[in-house]
């Protein structure tokens, strides 16, 4: 018999190619299936953590076994293996390649995966390739099989002609050095035909790839979608510049206040974000006399509140000259009015360097009454140079409306501050619904979920009412702001308390020293309703939250309009009852174990005895 | 604003850096207080809350170690639960004349596993979050488009389910071994047990 003969195993049948490829379209149909469900599958933090860790497990797993196989090959090539060592092997590590690929896609389908990132789309197409690759490689393993006996490729013997099949594409010479053992029979040249190294090193390379950015995938952190902003009314900044004649001092930065303005409104108006609908107002530009009651109307709007126009508010700002006198209070009305009455939030900036000069009306009255309307407008302001005056009043001013206080001395101060005040007005803020609190609960306003916003004078209570389901949550909590000089120990207080006056919870704060607000909240699970006679719907119970406060001030300071109280209330979905203290009555801790040893010990000795005397028994009958 | 979810201790840290000190007129004191999703104030365990800082110095460092967070707790507790905490640095006490003066301020917030010993049972349904809203108002706002304010606060991963604490580990471990001993102790005291020469039925 030929050699050839005897090297060739009688073929196997093969698989046929329909089947492969059947197999291959249901396996691309598995993984999209995956990928899909990949997307409404919510795994929370710790699952997600323990899913990451069996992908990667996988990986190592099914990479590992690819590799191993691929290292017998190279052994193979070099001639350090036969070709039977390399198919053994190859059916060996099926199993945990297959398993790697089934356990890699299964745990994937927790890791919420971004399917509009390329980098998931691409490692998921080089999956898809690997396994159709890996379908037709067992196929070339079954041809290879026929060849299982074939000599080895010159490698014992010769070590210089092994290079051979290295380089060589399908269809090789016969070997021009003379070796004894690797005699270009037909055998050999046939497994060249498929050149087994390079359909190995294709799939080494492939699995090699398709494996490493699997790795890198699994790694990536989840992309956040961008979420929508809920589209409402636009911000409003009303700028109002003092144009009066002390802005003629040279004291910022060598320059005069008003060139130092002009400057940092210049920056400004650069600055400011798409969405703010920008007004500009002046105060004490027009009237240069001495007649106090004329300069003391002396306000008008330089720019009118609206979409921004940056050169034409930019010319209207460089036309300014200091001339009158401060009408602050006058400004802040006017101002107010600019801003309008709709639903946008409203901001305004006062730039000033000095008191009023107007009394009677005093500014910060004015803006006190002007926050007290309940239009949610926020007043801040900025002072340049201040004295003491200034800034009692500027601060007045600023706390009265919930607003900030900044004393700035320098130009670059000055930009950066309006430009950030320009820039938090652009801050999406939910708005709060005006509403007023009853004296009794039965007169009490009925509040759905949401943000309020109250009146309280010291030491008032106000009621509200709130209705809710067995099985929901009440979550309340309330802010006091302290917008005027206060003592220095204050509270406030918000119980929930049932129609009959029964107090269910209660949420308490107290402190001392200087502060600005003060909160509290509570958090009321109602329980499920025992299912009543017939399938009546759960009645709503109404509960009534009190809200007071132990705020106190010295004799001088006004007392109505009262402190601006914020009510936030939420109602969501009951938690799940709690049977122990410890999650899931599991225990803890050394006692624990040692305790559980020794009974399982003393178990095991008593269960001894008892066999032993069993055995005791049966022996003496 | 900071998320804090089951089992977390948060250590928040703030970095100030004071105004000029040729600005200043004297000492300031500055604190900052963490109150959770409910508006309510936790209390600091470890950290100074708050520091006065001279007129020379150029900047202070405050810090607050709030307590593990625990996954539920009794509607009357002040626990801290689940939900967005939120840091507020104020100036308590200083010269009116430095009112309004520019400073930088870092605030950064560690947070380290706490996990078992403050496993409780039962869970929020959701987290305290300001606008969280029950379960079909959240469901009827996804299929929306829009994010819940649940999700909005979630940290990076998302709000742990909070069924896995490390007690399960020590129990399952406490059960093994037990089941060890037992097997230890019954093989201490059989005996020789049936002998092997006796023939079956006998």
């Amino acid at each position: 018999m030929s050699r050839t003969a005897q090297g060739l195993r009688p073929a196997q049948e093969l698989t046929p190619s329909w089947l492969l490829t059947t197999i291959g379209l249901g396996a691309t149909a598995c993984i999209a299936a995956a990928c899909w469900t990949a997307g409404h599958v919510h795994a929370d933090a710790s699952l997600l953590t323990v899913a990451r860790f069996l992908h990667v497990a996988f990986l190592v797993v099914g990479l590992g076994s690819v590799l191993a196989v691929d290292w017998f090959a190279v052994l193979w090539l070099t001639g350090r293996r036969p070709l039977a060592g390399v198919l053994d092997t190859a059916v060996a590590l099926q199993t945990p390649i297959w398993a790697g690929l089934g356990g890699l896609v299964v745990s994937g389908l927790f890791l919420r995966p971004d399917l509009h990132s390329p980098l998931t789309l691409a490692k998921l197409g080089l999956v898809v390739a690997v396994t159709l690759n890996g379908l037709w490689a067992h196929r070339l393993g079954q041809r290879l099989e026929a060849h299982r006996d074939g000599p080895v490729p010159a490698g014992c013997s010769s070590s210089r002609a092994w290079r051979r099949p290295s380089a060589r594409p399908a269809g090789g010479a016969p070997p021009s050095s003379a070796s004894s053992t690797a005699s270009p029979d037909l055998g050999l040249s046939d497994v060249h035909q498929y050149d087994p190294a390079m359909i190995t090193r294709k799939r080494l390379a492939t699995g090699a790839c398709a494996l490493l950015a699997a790795l890198s995938v699994a790694l990536l952190p989840t992309g956040a979608a961008a979420d929508e902003p809920v589209a409402k009314e636009s911000p409003k900044v009303e700028l109002v510049l003092d144009v009066s004649g002390s802005m003629r001092a040279k004291d910022i930065d060598g320059k005069s206040r008003m060139s130092a303005a002009k400057q940092a409104f210049n920056e400004v108006l650069d600055a400011v974000p798409e969405e703010v609908r920008l007004g500009i107002r002046t105060l004490g530009a027009d009237y240069p006399g001495n007649d106090r009651k004329r300069g003391c109307k002396d306000t008008r709007s330089l720019y009118p509140v609206g979409p921004l126009d940056r050169t034409e508010a930019k010319t209207a700002v460089a036309t300014l000259a200091p001339t009158g006198w401060t009408p602050i209070g006058p400004a802040l009305l006017g101002a107010a009015d600019d801003l309008g009455e709709d639903g946008a939030s409203k901001r305004i900036v006062l730039i000033t360097d000095g008191e009023d000069t107007c009394a009677p009306l005093d500014p910060c009255q004015v803006a006190r009454e002007i926050a007290a309307k309940g239009i949610h407008l926020v007043i801040d302001t900025l002072g340049l140079v201040p004295d003491a005056k200034t800034r009692q009043q500027l601060t007045c001013i600023a706390e009265a409306t919930g607003g900030t206080y900044t004393s700035v001395h320098r130009t670059e101060d000055l930009s950066r501050r309006v430009k950030q005040l320009v820039d938090r007005a652009a801050d999406p803020v939910v708005t709060p619904v005006a509403t007023e609190g009853a004296a009794r609960c039965e007169k009490a306003p009925q509040l759905k979920p949401g943000l309020y916003t109250d009146r309280e004078s010291f030491g008032e209570h106000r009621w509200y009412r709130v209705d809710l389901l067995p099985g929901q949550e009440l979550r309340a909590s309330v802010s006091v702001s302290a917008d005027r000089a206060v003592n220095e120990d204050y509270g406030v207080l918000l119980r929930a308390v049932t129609l009959h006056g029964r107090e269910i919870v209660r949420g308490s704060e107290a402190g001392d020293g200087r502060t600005d607000v003060i909160s509290t909240g509570l958090r009321y699970p109602k329980p499920e309703a025992d299912d009543g006679p017939g399938d009546a719907k759960p009645a709503a119970e109404t509960v009534c939250l009190q809200v007071s406060n132990s705020f106190s001030a010295p004799p001088s300071v006004k007392t109505t309009p009262g402190m601006p109280v914020e009510l936030t209330v939420d109602v969501v979905d009951g938690p799940s009852s709690a049977s122990d203290v410890a999650s899931f009555g599991l225990g803890r801790g050394w006692w624990l174990l040692g305790v559980l040893v020794l009974a399982g010990f003393l178990a095991g000795l008593l269960w001894g005895w008892l066999s032993r005397w069993r055995i005791a028994v049966w022996r003496t009958n | 604003m900071f998320p804090a979810d089951t089992g977390e201790r948060p250590t928040v840290k703030a970095g100030i850096t004071l105004p000029d000190p040729s600005l200043r007129h004297g000492p300031a004191t500055w604190r900052i207080d963490v109150y959770d999703g409910l508006r309510r104030r936790q209390p600091c365990m470890y950290g100074m809350q708050s520091r006065t800082a001279a007129k020379e110095t150029a900047s202070i460092e405050l810090a607050c170690v709030l307590r593990p967070v625990r996954a539920s707790a009794d509607a009357w507790a002040n626990d801290p639960l689940p939900g967005s905490y939120y840091v507020r640095l104020t100036r308590t006490g200083g010269p009116d004349e430095d009112l309004g003066q520019p400073f930088t301020a870092r605030i950064g917030v560690d947070v380290s596993d706490k996990g078992g010993a403050y496993a409780t049972d039962g869970a929020l349904a959701a987290p305290l979050v300001p606008g969280a809203t029950t379960a079909d108002r959240a469901k009827a706002d996804e299929d929306a488009g829009r994010k819940t304010a649940v999700e909005a606060a979630a940290p990076e991963d998302g709000w742990s389910s909070g069924w896995w604490s490390d007690r399960w580990v020590w129990t399952l471990a406490g059960g093994v071994l037990a089941a060890l001993a037992g097997i230890g102790g019954y093989v201490l005291t059989r005996g020789a047990g049936r002998p092997s020469r006796v023939p079956p039925g006998v």
